[in-house]
């Protein structure tokens, strides 16, 4: 590993803040990006694709439901990574 | 010849299509003020590219000044933004509201957009298939900038900024697509699928044009000076728009040349609008051609000095001076005759003619009556 | 009302359809689509037209055996990519199927409109290796680099069928952008301006779309299975669709074949999201194409949907076609189960499907189907085209932007609205 973990959670923010369009400030780790963050299931799209360029990995279409929030994408972008 | 008068709006027939309404976001700069007083001082709009762009088949550039996409938009949704879509938005503001951002036109389910274009955002296109040839998996690409790239993202993106339902529509033809675009919301509003049309048409500036365009020009010749920008009108039936008609459109022709004489082909076309609009040659009051720099641009401007008075031809100065702004080119020749005609009371009444040659073949002619802006 | 009778009863010029042109993954040339289309046939088949290598996919409905030189005879080499070919071999074929001539063609005024999403977006990636492998952008080819735009789909044909007398308009309004060009042909013809349109849509299959619904997750792993509960996405597709839209009065004084009669078309635009289809949308354009048709929903025989394959696109469009037709609605087909998603050519492909299925008597089928998802509870014809006495037909239509296009087809001379 060649990152410690929380600095991956800090960058995975930043990539979510720039994909879903909203200020790093407003993103906690837990806010939930449709109901409370006015994005759309399409943005998160977006996201996947981001994390996959970012890390060189592939993300099954099918755990983008998963992906609600901070949290919960960098868990599927773990298991995707082997972290 | 003597002045005619100028036409009372109640003399036109009420299916008459008018333009109540413009607005330019021009290498002379954001608005229409801006682009009015570019084009009445005749001013050069060529700069130095900005470093951003890279290398260039050419320094110079006609782009628009002080361009600042989230400045102008916001920063919500623009920073994935396409150059092509962020034109066209800023210059539907700019038709569409009023200083303080408030709605400035009546809009309804039935109010139709339809944006003349080229090829789209063609550097999104590019930058879109150049990271699937380059990053590690063909996949890789920024799935956040894949709607900019679609061809009718910018008319659509416009209809969702304004709440626009009425048909939308994209129409590619270079430029010609300004005059094509103008035709197809002239023949939607008479068939009753719209009540008022946002109709203009659009392009950026990017590396990706500036090569396919220095490419595609013939052995020996320079690449082309290239402008950018968007035009649009409000066109409503006269007997139906809110605002005072600035112009009349009396009619639009087109053709295309299938013998590379376009020569013949713009004259033929110029001939039959004129015709067709119960215009005499000799009564065309500005004729503002394409100015494109090509052997079909000069053919074009030798048709109307063929056929116009010397001094229409030189009433409005010559869309050279905004570089080549392909698609966008046909609205800026409208915007620019309307500029002129609006800073002389003599023009009331008068004809204008605008025309435009397309190097895929495309030719349109459109005349216009002018008539006047009320204070 | 006599059936010749040359304006409808809304006073308005009445449109029919004289040729139709079509180049597709299923056959080319209207008898061999003819028979695809009741044969249930699948265009799928590996991709040859790029390196798919490192996609995981490599399936699209690719055209097999198009032959641009038994159909191109007047364009200079080079003039157009595979689009444009596409688009100009189907107009050629359908003046050919409408018995027009170039002499009856010539200096006629007439609107020649091509719908396309890409246009030659595969040559624009062609350039774009060019220029990779040579480092620089004056790697690239000057022939490429003069075809890409657009516009030149519809002036190619002008060109290729010496027409000079035309106004050549592209519609790029994407995936709904073939019914868009029909209609247009349609207003066109009305308006009294001119009486001949020659109409449709072109694409080909390219590494711009094939990359985009692969990144957004809607490229379907094996084949397209619509309003199936385990539809899994898109194929891309290609080819072109071209009508010859005459009016009546010019298609009986030369004593044409009318297939079909235009009725009526509907534009609407969502104004809500770039990508995502909207349901009030799709219904707004439905309920507009019926009454400019003049159409009552129960005379409608069966719909020809947008139907991609797509989880979102199935589920919305039925939920539309639910809004406007309530729980009876008519049975629904998704050609695209067979030609994939052809993208601008689609909707002229449906078209064309549609007046073919009017003038043959036959409801083509929705291929490749297992069990109708309940979200979309529609007949879809699984599987087997059925006969039927077929009138009146809407073809749906929806695109990026928001773009939602319905056309309304009928069997001329039997006017229900009468």
């Amino acid at each position: 590993m060649t990152t410690a973990a929380p600095e991956r959670l800090t960058r995975i923010r930043e990539i979510i803040a720039e994909n879903i369009d909203v200020d790093l400030e407003r993103l906690s780790d837990t806010a939930l990006f449709i109901d409370e963050l006015g994005a759309d299931s399409l943005k998160l799209i977006d996201v996947l694709s981001a994390l996959e360029m970012e890390y060189s990995i592939v993300i099954d279409m099918n755990e983008l439901p998963k992906m609600v929030n901070v949290e919960a994408t960098y868990r599927v972008a773990a298991t995707a990574a082997g972290w | 010849m003597s002045n005619a008068t100028a036409v009372p709006r109640a003399a036109l027939p009420p299916d008459t299509p008018v333009i109540t309404g413009w607005s330019a976001v021009s290498p002379y700069g954001i608005g229409r003020e801006a682009f009015a007083a570019g084009v009445r001082a005749g001013a050069k709009t060529a700069v130095m590219a900005d470093a951003a762009h890279g290398t260039l088949p050419s320094p110079e550039v006609c782009t628009v000044p002080g361009f600042d996409v989230q400045e102008l938009l916001g920063k919500r949704g623009t920073a994935k933004m396409d150059r092509l879509t962020a034109l066209t938005l800023v210059a539907s503001d700019g038709l569409l509201r009023d200083a303080d951002g408030e709605p400035a036109v009546t809009t309804d389910d039935l109010t139709g957009v339809v944006l003349g274009i080229t090829m789209g955002s063609l550097e999104n296109v590019t930058d879109f298939l150049r990271q699937s040839y380059t990053n590690e998996r063909p996949f890789y690409v920024d799935a956040g900038r894949i709607p900019f790239g679609s061809l009718n993202h910018a008319a659509g993106a416009t209809a969702i900024r304004h709440g626009l339902k009425g048909p939308n529509t994209t129409v590619a033809g270079g430029r010609a697509a300004g005059l094509l675009a103008l035709n197809y919301a002239r023949r939607l509003l008479g068939q009753g699928r719209a009540t008022r049309y946002v109709a203009g048409s659009a392009e950026e500036f990017s590396a990706a044009h500036a090569w396919y365009e220095a490419t595609a020009a013939r052995p020996g010749e320079p690449a082309p000076l290239l402008g950018e920008g968007c035009g649009l009108f409000l066109l409503e039936p006269a007997g139906t728009a809110e605002r005072p008609p600035l112009a009349a459109v009396l009619g639009i022709e087109t053709r295309v040349d299938i013998d590379d004489d376009p020569f013949a082909t713009a004259g033929a076309c110029a001939r039959r609008a004129l015709e067709r609009a119960g215009v005499g040659a000799d009564e065309v009051w500005a004729a503002v051609p394409c100015a494109a720099p090509s052997d079909a641009g000069r053919a074009e401007y030798e048709a109307l000095a063929a056929l116009v008075p010397a001094e229409a031809l030189r009433r409005v100065p010559s869309m050279e001076l905004l570089g080549d702004t392909s698609a966008a080119a046909a609205s800026f020749q409208i915007a620019a005759v309307l500029s002129v005609a609006a800073a002389d009371p003599d023009s009331r009444g008068r004809a204008a003619l605008v025309t435009a040659v397309d190097r895929d073949g495309a030719v349109a002619a459109a005349v216009l009556r002018l008539l006047g802006e009320d204070a | 009302m006599t059936t010749t009778a040359s304006t409808d009863r809304a006073g308005q010029r009445r449109v029919v359809v004289t040729g139709f042109g079509v180049i597709s993954s299923i056959g080319t040339g209207v008898e061999e689509y003819t028979e695809g289309l009741k044969a249930g046939r699948s265009g799928a088949r590996p991709i040859t037209r790029f390196d798919t290598e490192g996609f995981g996919q490599n399936t699209a409905c690719e055209v097999p055996d198009f032959e641009p030189e038994r159909w191109i005879r007047n364009l200079p080499s080079g003039h157009v990519g595979r689009a444009g070919q596409f688009a100009v071999a189907a107009a050629r074929m359908a003046v050919e199927d409408a018995g027009l001539s170039e002499d009856d063609l010539a200096d006629r005024p007439a609107v020649i409109t091509v719908g396309t999403t890409d246009g030659e977006s595969h040559d624009i990636a062609v350039l774009l290796e060019q220029e990779l492998a040579a480092g620089d952008p004056e790697g690239m080819d000057p022939v490429l680099a003069r075809r890409i735009y657009a516009g030149r789909l519809s002036t190619a044909i002008a060109r290729e069928l010496r027409m000079p007398n035309v106004e050549a308009t592209t519609v790029t309004t994407a995936c709904a952008a073939g019914n868009y060009s029909i209609g247009y042909g349609l207003d066109a013809i009305r308006s009294g301006e001119v009486d001949l349109a020659l109409c449709g849509g072109a694409d080909a299959v390219c590494r711009k779309a094939f990359a985009l619904f692969k990144r957004f997750g809607a490229l379907s792993p094996d084949v397209v299975r619509p309003f199936d509960k385990d539809r899994g996405g898109i194929l891309t597709g290609e080819g072109a669709g071209i009508l010859v839209l005459e009016s009546l009065e010019s298609a009986l004084a030369r004593g044409a074949r009318i297939h079909a009669e235009v009725l009526g078309y509907g534009l609407s635009c969502d104004a809500a999201h770039p990508t995502a289809p909207n349901r009030d949308g799709i219904a707004r354009g439905i309920r507009l194409a019926l009454d400019d048709a003049g159409v009552k929903r129960q005379e409608v025989d069966f719909i020809s949907a947008h139907g991609t394959g797509t989880k979102a696109n199935d589920s919305t469009e039925t939920a539309a076609i639910l809004d406007v037709y309530g729980d009876a609605p008519p049975r629904t087909v998704a050609v695209k189960s067979m030609l994939g998603h052809s993208m601008g050519a689609a909707s002229a492909l449906g078209a064309i499907a549609c007046g073919l299925a009017i003038e043959h008597g036959f409801i083509p089928p929705t291929i490749n189907h297992r069990e109708t998802d309940p979200d979309c509870p529609l007949d879809v014809v699984p599987n087997e085209a059925v006969t039927a006495d077929v009138r009146i037909v809407q073809n749906n239509s929806s695109a990026f932007a928001g773009n939602n296009a319905v056309l309304i087809l009928g069997t001329y001379g039997e006017k229900v609205r009468a």
